[in-house]
């Protein structure tokens, strides 16, 4: 199960031979994905197998490797390299990320954490808000329709006028996923959108995931395997750093490595 | 018609429970200052101090309050900008002769440039320690006004003119000399115009105050201020409600998701920070002119501290919350600097108190207490109260009101967001108790 980038074109964000290294730890070590466009690729391992790490490497809010190393591999996304890009600028070339533990803010309501979202507003200029009002209006019309529509396709208008804190966990998470759909990504990763989610639940998010995936590409970490082995298009496999395997569902069920290293021997 | 009246105010206290907090405060703080107005030969004196400095700290409290309040950076530091805009612009023109407007504009120049600096390390450093550094900030700047004495001192007046510490505000002075400027508003044709108001009014309030031995050049001051003071709240407001001022406060929330929709939070960053220097400097501008001659030494910390009083007891990110504080601490500040308050409003501490006064004398502790000696540990003691059990302050930040947002769009397109947002009202109750038995059950 080594891992081929055989035809480059259709790859949306490639990852190869990514290290990092917190003092000590080698938290990726040589770390490589290739994630193919409009399908859910799913990213699994271990507890501190470096899953989110690599989310951080990729999506540049960690520079690679320590300050030591040259040579930390290289990320590239719609064919260009991002590696030396700031954390806002990787943003905004289209690849948007939510967070394992859910951030929001905490005293807008959900409405507001929706259209603070999309990127570039020119009522976010200094000078155009005193400049540019007329625009301003027009853009924040267009804005609110679009937080309605997100609100409508994610089943959680009733929350529309709450602020974030009154919020349920569950409630924002759905929120933090509405926030990246704000921004019109074209690539987004999602770290354990499901965790401490009640099934039912759970599937709702999921399916809303896959309604997605005829514009975007979606990168997934996930530790509910019913949910990775039922969607998923494709499956890597990490442990300490590195990737083990990779494959489709099926292939990768079946597969001895990943089953010592991470489901266990009774799966 | 009575019962009436108390039922109203019974349920606008209901409503606004920060009322009550508000006259608990109110009610002392204007007695008090009724009553130093009273004891005062010229009552206008006091009234010209009370509203220049509410002007003057206003102006510097809501710029500090766009950047506490709305973005959340807490900057210690402000009393530097007062600094930087009093000696900047009075040193270019008692000194070196620049013409005043030239002096103010390179003021506020310096002064935002300085702000644009304390920005930089917001990049990597947290709130707690970026308000360390800015107080090192604030008094590094008085450090160096201090003992720069080659371009930052001021050649006394006297022969043989070496350099003083002390910088006299030629500015003022000359404003207070040049006619009309020096005359008393009593001896103005407007004059007539405010008697007249009077003998309609059949209220003497002009004549109680001692209206008409103001100075032209303080009312005219305090015009100028007034115009500043709206013009700056305005423009803060407009800030504020504008998208930019909600990507502020969603930085004051969570600095890491804005960057991850893809937002520069430095920019912002260093946006308000300059032009809230700006607007700071600005007020240092206004401060010298509460004074014909200063120094170093009238920039100390506690001109920031102040500042924390007025906008943490008024109401953080909100410029109404922002003047109500600065006017009760303003007033309080005031009517406590005056002498009969201190005179005849105090204490005795000491041995000859009764039943303490025996273990008072063992304990060697002598003291009068008096509003004004007392000034910091009331304020103090209100200060850790509010943020205890009110830190919204007075007047809180208002919840954001969707209705900006919805009121954009057009009736039908509404309708079908409103009627999403009731149907599931209450359709939510019912399911949260269904869920809640659901996952009872899995357990
Ligand atoms: N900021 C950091 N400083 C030091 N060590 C870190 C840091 N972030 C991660 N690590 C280490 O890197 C390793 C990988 O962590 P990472 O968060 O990527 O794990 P993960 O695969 O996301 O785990 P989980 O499934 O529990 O979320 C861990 O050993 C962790 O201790
Ligand atoms: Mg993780």
């Amino acid at each position: 199960m080594t891992v081929e980038p055989d035809d480059c074109d259709q790859y949306h964000l490639e990852a190869e031979d990514i290290h990092r290294h917190f003092g000590g730890v080698k938290a990726l070590d040589g770390a490589t994905v290739f994630v193919k466009k409009n399908k859910l690729i799913s990213l699994i391992g271990p507890n501190g197998s470096g899953k989110t790490t690599l989310f951080n490497v990729v999506t540049c809010w960690l520079p690679k490797t320590d300050p030591f190393d040259e040579d930390g591999g290289k990320v590239v996304f719609e064919k260009e390299r991002i590696d030396d890009l700031s954390a806002h600028e990787a943003a905004l070339t289209g690849m948007i990320r939510t967070f394992q533990t859910t951030r929001n803010w905490q005293r807008l309501t959900t409405l507001e954490n929706l259209l603070v979202a999309p990127p570039n507003q020119t009522g976010e200029s200094f000078l155009n808000i005193f400049l540019k009002r007329k625009k301003i209006r027009e853009e924040e019309r267009k804005n609110t329709l679009k937080a309605i529509e997100v609100l409508e396709f994610l089943e959680i208008m009733h929350i529309r006028d709450q602020l974030a804190e009154e919020l349920s966990g569950g409630q924002l998470k759905l929120l933090s996923l509405g926030r990246l759909l704000m921004t019109v990504p074209s690539l987004i990763l999602l770290d354990e959108p499901m965790a401490g989610i009640n099934p039912t639940l759970g599937n709702k998010i999921m399916d809303k995931i896959l309604e997605l995936k005829e514009n975007v590409t979606i990168f997934l970490i996930e530790h509910n395997m019913d949910v990775v082995f039922n969607y998923s298009d494709e499956i890597f496999v990490m442990a300490s750093g590195k990737m083990i395997a990779h494959g489709t569902p099926d292939e990768i069920e079946t597969n001895r490595d990943v089953i010592e290293a991470y489901l266990g021997e009774d799966y | 018609m009575k019962r009436v009246d108390v039922s109203r105010f019974s349920s606008l206290v209901r409503k606004h429970p920060e009322l009550l907090i508000g006259l608990a405060l109110a009610i002392p703080v204007v007695l008090l200052y009724l009553y130093a107005l009273t004891t005062l030969e010229v009552k206008s004196k006091l009234l010209f101090s009370t509203a220049s400095a509410l002007l003057v700290f206003f102006v510097g409290a809501i710029s500090l309050d766009l950047e506490v309040g709305s973005l959340g950076l807490p900057n210690f530091g402000k009393v530097a900008f007062f600094a930087l805009g009093a000696y900047i612009s009075a040193l270019l023109y008692s000194v070196y002769d620049v013409s005043y407007l030239v002096a103010v504009i390179t003021a506020l120049i310096i002064s935002s440039l300085f702000g644009y600096v304390l920005s930089i390390p917001t990049v990597r450093l947290r709130a707690d320690y970026f308000a360390i550094m800015t107080i090192a900030g604030g008094e590094f700047i008085r450090f160096v006004f201090q003992n720069e004495k080659r371009w930052l001192w001021a050649p006394s007046i006297l022969p043989p003119h070496t350099p003083t510490q002390i910088i006299s505000n030629r500015a003022k002075i000359e404003l207070t000399n040049i006619s009309p400027f020096n005359m008393r508003l009593g001896d103005m044709d407007i004059y007539h115009v405010l008697e007249s108001i009077e003998n309609l009014l059949r209220i003497r309030i002009f004549t109680a105050l001692d209206i008409d031995q103001l100075f032209v050049w303080e009312v005219t001051l305090l015009t100028v201020f007034f115009l500043i003071a709206l013009a700056t709240y305005w423009f803060i407001e407009r800030i504020r409600r504008s998208p930019y001022g909600r990507t502020l406060r969603a930085i004051r929330e969570d600095d890491i998701t804005v960057t991850s929709v893809g937002k520069d939070v430095f920019r912002f960053r260093w946006q308000v920070t300059t032009i809230s220097a700006f607007i700071c400097g600005l007020a240092g501008v206004m401060y010298a002119f509460s004074f014909n001659a200063f120094e170093a030494s009238d920039f100390r910390p506690e001109l920031t501290f102040v500042l924390y009083f007025y906008v943490i007891i008024g109401g953080l990110g909100n410029g109404k919350g922002v003047f109500v504080g600065t006017a009760l601490v303003t007033l309080f500040m005031q009517a406590a600097s005056v002498e009969a308050v201190q005179r005849n409003i105090y204490m005795h501490v000491g041995p000859d108190s009764p039943l303490f006064g025996s273990f008072l004398e063992i304990l060697q502790l002598d003291i009068f207490i008096n509003p004004f000696n007392m000034r910091y540990v009331v304020l103090g003691t209100i200060l850790i109260l509010f943020l205890i059990f009110k830190p919204g302050g007075l007047i809180p930040e208002p919840r954001t009101d969707n209705e900006k947002y919805l009121s954009l769009l057009t009736p039908y397109e509404r309708a079908r967001s409103d009627e999403a947002v009731s149907a599931r009202q209450s359709l939510t109750e019912k399911e949260r108790l269904f869920e809640g038995t659901e996952d009872e059950n899995d357990s």
